[in-house]
């Protein structure tokens, strides 16, 4: 059974964006899978999503609560999917990866020129909108415990987001077969159906994702 | 702001650089280390020991320094007492920082240490306990410092309303609601100043 699960900290989303993930999958896949929501505020998420309240200590802002899923005390385990809220399914996304042993994120390809190629870029060709790992495998949880060291305020300063950290900090990643999304932004027409359509850089209202 | 921390800290620039071309590549720490030498941070620093100066007027003394960054704050603490018998120690717990602190402030006579302070800390004995970061820090923590300090150990503490960064958790809208956040038995001074575009909030007391 794969556990899936996605992360709702402040008001940028409301629950409607979690039950809609979760109806969705329910549409889309064929496969078992256990639906978690990592939150500080469960009203209006319905039954059968099971919530997960906050942690405690540390506390984070915004996009860096993604990153506490790597934490052992999420207790999650075997094959898991993290989606964003912000991304609508389009076929069934739970796909059986050929590989587990590394953390599996999205891949930018379409990100190209010449400022990618440069050894110095900060900004990355991969995004966490969509994330798959094995959460029995003990290493994973290295991204928690590296980030959580003296370095957690410098990286906060650092790092926009956890996908850089992901980069810099020299993380091993696989990366998810390009067909399987499609950007919105930069990928408006596509020869192929994908299962998850992603809308980074893209203010998005509950609309855009019916 | 004196001109030989400033050149100091485009040497360390210069050391970072280097460094990213052979070793360790961290080039954020350039942005990091001109940020702390940045004029709203020697402001709000001076501000402090101005305020603390006259409530505070013995020449000796341990002052404790947490969240001290690169050194800023022990620099201009040290500035203002002279003395060699005032005892200075800036305190962080990112371990680059003792380094770069002991490269931008070297002979400053002050001691920089790389400390967690949930680690066992024994605050009862400083005559005062100063923090300019408190928005980075947690709530918790600021209480546990004034909970395990002696009763006459002075607090210096500063946050702000700059609520936009990630690093940010611990911010107030007004010094008022900082004030009462640290349920202190006296204050001195509780006051905010604004440093382009968000406010610096201090409380002074014990």
């Amino acid at each position: 059974m794969y556990k899936v699960i996605c992360v709702k900290f402040g008001n940028k989303y409301g629950p409607e964006f979690v039950n809609k993930l979760y109806d969705d999958l329910n549409k889309y896949t064929k496969s078992e899978f256990k639906f978690y929501c990592y939150t500080d505020d469960a009203s209006g998420i319905q039954d059968g999503v099971n919530v997960i309240m906050p942690l405690g200590r540390p506390t984070l802002k915004g996009v860096w609560n993604k990153l506490r899923l790597f934490d052992s005390q999420m207790n999650l385990s075997g094959k898991t999917y993290f989606f964003d809220l912000d991304i609508r399914i389009q076929k069934d996304p739970l796909v059986d990866l050929d590989d587990w042993s590394r953390l599996t994120l999205v891949e930018s390809h379409w990100k190209v020129g010449k400022l990618y190629n440069r050894l110095s870029n900060y900004d990355v060709k991969i995004n966490s909108s969509v994330m798959a790992w094995d959460a029995s495998d003990g290493k994973m949880m290295e991204y928690w415990s590296h980030f959580n060291t003296g370095l957690r305020d410098y990286y906060l300063r650092k790092y926009v987001g956890i996908d850089r950290f992901i980069v810099h900090e020299n993380f091993e990643y696989n990366t998810f077969d390009h067909k399987y999304i499609q950007s919105k932004k930069y990928q408006e027409q596509i020869e192929y159906e994908a299962s998850i359509l992603t809308f980074e850089e893209i203010e998005v209202e509950f609309g855009d994702i019916i | 702001m004196n001109s030989e921390i400033l050149y100091r800290a485009l040497k360390l620039s210069e050391e970072v650089y280097d460094e990213s071309m052979y070793g360790i590549d961290d080039l954020y720490r350039i942005k990091d280390i001109i940020h702390s030498v940045d004029r709203n941070h020697w402001e709000g620093k001076k501000w402090l020991v101005e305020h603390f100066r006259n409530i505070y007027k013995y020449e000796s003394g341990h002052f404790y320094v947490t969240g001290g960054w690169y050194g800023m704050m022990a620099y201009q603490l040290r500035q203002m007492w002279l003395d060699n018998a005032m005892n200075i120690t800036s305190a962080d717990m990112d371990p680059m920082c003792e380094y770069y602190a002991w490269k931008l402030f070297p002979e400053s006579d002050i001691s920089f240490e790389t400390t967690n302070i949930n680690e066992d800390i024994d605050f009862s004995k400083f005559s005062a306990i100063i923090n300019t970061s408190c928005e980075h820090m947690e709530q918790e923590d600021l209480v546990s410092i004034i909970e395990r300090k002696n009763p006459n150990t002075w607090i210096c503490f500063q946050t702000n309303d700059f609520d936009d960064l990630n690093s940010h958790i611990n911010c107030f809208d007004t010094s008022g609601e900082f004030e009462r956040s640290l349920n202190l038995d006296t204050v001195k001074y509780s006051g905010t100043i604004a440093l382009g575009g968000f406010n610096r909030h201090m409380v002074i007391g014990r």
